[in-house]
């Protein structure tokens, strides 16, 4: 029985027992309009911020962005930390090639100096030792 | 309109996602689903005034249009937009103060419906006649009242949906459309011969 008479107010409350046309496509013209310039906007720059922006406000929740936020902070303080200690070791790279530089050239040249002076009269001396042993066996 | 359109296999939720990358052929074919049916529940939620109700669709798809992203997508289209249509209405309540005190409420409705001679009343009443009543019945009652009739005989709504798009508990809804029936039962008395 109930059926009955929700069928009977559901066949008179129907919009066919209205019997109007179908609405005229020209009332939303201006509501089309707004839906067409949202394509143009969105496909130049500042559609593509507010993309960004909707990133943000919609898709992400806050602590996804406070998360975020000390990831990208941790990373800056790591590598500002990491880019001081190897400015420390470029110095010290300096110093210690300064340093080296003389320090070998010295000795390179008081080497140069012995070798120059002693040792050639050693070795031509060895070398006429030799020769002696040889003529003599 | 061309009724070919390439959405028209898509559901409510995901045109509106495309309403939102401006897609129009998207907007027709809402347009083409919901138009006529809010159409209707404009007239007859505005006293059966049709350049009014138009004026109403027309805001109303203005509305989806400047924001579509204040639909959210989890929920269903078809509850949402007669939200919408629902908040439009009492706009118009308010700014062209359209009178929808009801004259000569029914005071005590608390009674059972006689549903089997409320059947057979409207079964011996002319068609055309029993329309008329109806439209008039409509026209009296309050707006909160008209509108949970109309949302469950024209659009086939749940309590809870009504509830819902009337932002109000569900037993406000049944006693709004128990206050109704009892008011047509009333009316459809006069047409009874045995009366």
């Amino acid at each position: 029985m109930e059926n009955e008479l929700e069928n009977l107010l559901k066949n008179k409350m129907s919009v066919d027992a209205l019997e109007i046309d179908a609405p005229n496509h020209l009332l939303v013209i201006k509501a089309r309009k707004l839906v067409g310039q949202r394509k143009k906007s969105s496909s130049n720059w500042w559609g593509y911020l507010e993309q960004i922006k909707n990133v943000f406000y919609r898709s992400n929740k806050v602590y996804h962005f406070a998360l975020t936020t000390l990831i990208i902070a941790g990373c800056i303080f790591y590598f500002s930390k990491a880019g001081e200690s190897s400015l420390k070791i470029s110095k010290n790279n300096v110093y210690t090639g300064k340093s080296g530089a003389i320090s070998s050239s010295t000795t390179l040249a008081t080497n140069d100096a012995f070798i120059s002076k002693k040792p050639s009269v050693n070795t031509s001396t060895a070398l006429t030792s030799i020769m002696t042993f040889v003529t003599i066996n | 309109m061309d009724r070919l359109n390439k959405f028209s296999i898509f559901k409510d939720e995901e045109l509106m996602v495309y309403i939102i990358k401006g897609e129009e052929l998207a907007f027709d074919e809402i347009y083409q689903r919901y138009s006529q049916r809010l159409l209707g529940y404009f007239i007859r939620m505005l006293n059966f005034d049709k350049n009014l109700a138009e004026d109403a669709l027309q805001d109303l798809f203005l509305k989806i249009a400047e924001a579509p992203e204040k639909f959210d997508s989890s929920r269903s289209f078809k509850t949402w937009v007669f939200v919408v249509a629902s908040n439009s209405c009492k706009n118009y309540y308010r700014h062209k103060k359209i009178v929808y005190e009801s004259e000569g409420e029914i005071k005590h409705v608390a009674r059972e419906i006689n549903e089997s001679s409320f059947i057979k009343m409207a079964a011996k009443m002319d068609a055309v006649k029993f329309k008329r009543m109806l439209d008039e019945v409509l026209n009296q009652l309050p707006a909160e009242k008209k509108e949970a009739f109309i949302l469950k005989y024209q659009e086939d709504k749940t309590n809870a949906e009504i509830a819902y798009i009337q932002g109000c508990p569900e037993g406000s809804v049944k006693s709004r459309l128990h206050y109704t029936l009892k008011i047509l039962e009333e009316k459809l008395k006069i047409f009874n011969p045995k009366n």
